[in-house]
């Protein structure tokens, strides 16, 4: 017979322990209970966040018209908006051109195909006492296209990727995260290394860079495509101080983002098309 | 439905409350303010729906939040047997105990799900959650006794 004592200790507390670590243990191998909280309460924050944003933005709008002259205000939006345009156009430009010169010394021509932009405003940055991971939270989801690891940039760089989607909104994983690696290469030595955060009061760590390796101090990081998620050729990071170790085979490489995280509104994000085969897509937006 | 209202209105000020101020957790107070005035199935309800909204914004997969609230509905269960709750000794014990309670959940969480969380982070949200707790718990029990046991009475 089971004791008073004993029934107790068995369904106050291993019974709720053995119940919590099954659903815990079966969430992170199935990931059902976390894409049904995308679902629900990411929505949910998301609706609740959304309009008020919008009214604030409305009110800010309004009061900015009045208080401005306003065909310059006007004038300034257009240019700005022009400009952001042309950064783009001029980036991209850059970038074929550099990849046409080395693929025409190759004579192994392959056209770089275009890549899909979508603008997101931002909602929220960390919410919640879950939120320890450096994250956004921005207004396009599954049904815009958005799916885990879609890449998001702004007209400066690179700025994060999905870490998670709802129907109609995502949440973002910084470059600055710890844990956020990206495969870059300099833009001017070519040489290969992976980027990666070290939180939000620090610089970005360029790791596994050989010793003997050519890298420049000031030299503009780019995404290298090798890891499959970025396109090849966004700037991430520009290289801050480069040292030299003993102890190590690798350079210790410090850079700073180059777009400004701080004082984001809204950034872009980049749906993944024809530049990676459907397979490997499954492949690496598979939880 | 008027409690229903009531607690949705909560749910809207408290979302809107930790978009501004990041790691803040406004819903674990509310709990606590729950079983301080004896509303158990409101606890119940208010528990399953805050821990779906926390865990779908947060960044960390899946347990998090109902560890951490649970842990919370567990020691106010608990000390409604053996303390009086209604002492300033026992508000101020009550705040470090959540604090901490969230330093070591997140600190097992993070360990489980081997991610690299700087500790400097997670001490800047224990130390939130040690001065709005009582804040937002007195805040809680204040309004809903105001608006919702006196206009009753």
């Amino acid at each position: 017979m089971i004791s008073k004592r004993n029934k107790f200790l068995l369904l106050f507390v291993f019974l709720p322990i053995a119940l919590y670590i099954s659903v815990y243990t079966w969430n992170w191998h199935t990931g059902t209970i976390d894409r049904f909280a995308s679902y629900t309460g990411l929505e949910f924050v998301g609706w609740v966040l959304e309009p008020g944003i919008w009214v604030q933005n409305k009110t800010k709008s309004m009061w900015n018209n009045y208080i401005d002259l306003v065909d310059i205000g006007k004038e300034n939006r257009r240019l700005r908006e022009k400009l952001k345009q042309t950064k783009l156009q001029i980036f991209k430009l850059k970038q074929k051109n550099a990849e046409y010169n080395r693929l025409q010394e190759l004579l192994k021509f392959s056209p770089p195909k275009d890549w899909k932009y979508q603008g997101a405003r931002i909602l929220a940055h960390e919410l919640g006492p879950n939120a320890v991971l450096k994250t956004l939270l921005v207004s396009k989801g599954k049904t815009d296209g958005i799916s885990k690891n879609t890449p998001v940039v702004t007209p400066e760089g690179v700025v994060g990727k999905v870490l998670r989607t709802s129907a109609h909104y995502s949440t973002v994983l910084l470059l600055t995260d710890p844990n956020s690696r990206i495969p870059v290469k300099g833009k001017k030595s070519r040489t290969n290394g992976i980027i990666q955060g070290q939180g939000p009061y620090s610089d970005l760590k360029l790791s596994y860079v050989p010793k003997n390796a050519q890298l420049f101090e000031e030299e503009i990081l780019v995404t290298s495509g090798l890891g499959r998620i970025f396109p090849k050729g966004i700037p991430v990071a520009r290289v801050q101080d480069i040292e030299k170790s003993d102890l190590s085979l690798f350079k210790q490489v410090g850079a700073k983002p180059v777009s400004k995280l701080k004082k984001l509104e809204e950034v872009l994000l980049i749906e993944m098309n024809s530049q990676i085969p459907k397979k490997l897509q499954d492949k690496f937006t598979r939880k | 439905m008027k409690t229903i209202i009531w607690w949705t209105i909560y749910t809207i000020l408290g979302i809107w409350l930790q978009r501004f101020i990041p790691g803040l957790d406004c819903f674990a107070p509310a709990l606590a303010g729950c079983l301080y005035l004896g509303l158990f199935k409101t606890t119940f309800w208010l528990t399953l729906i805050w821990i779906i909204i926390q865990e779908g914004v947060g960044g960390l997969a899946f347990g998090f939040t109902l560890l951490f609230y649970g842990g919370i509905v567990l020691f106010f269960l608990g000390s409604k047997l053996i303390f009086t709750q209604n002492t300033a000794l026992f508000f101020i014990g009550a705040s470090f105990y959540s604090a901490g309670l969230y330093f070591v959940t997140i600190q097992i969480m993070t360990s489980l799900q081997e991610l690299n969380v700087p500790i400097y982070l997670i001490v800047q949200n224990s130390m939130l959650t040690l001065i709005f707790f009582p804040i937002l718990w007195t805040i809680m029990i204040l309004s809903y006794s105001q608006w919702m046991i006196d206009s009753n009475v």
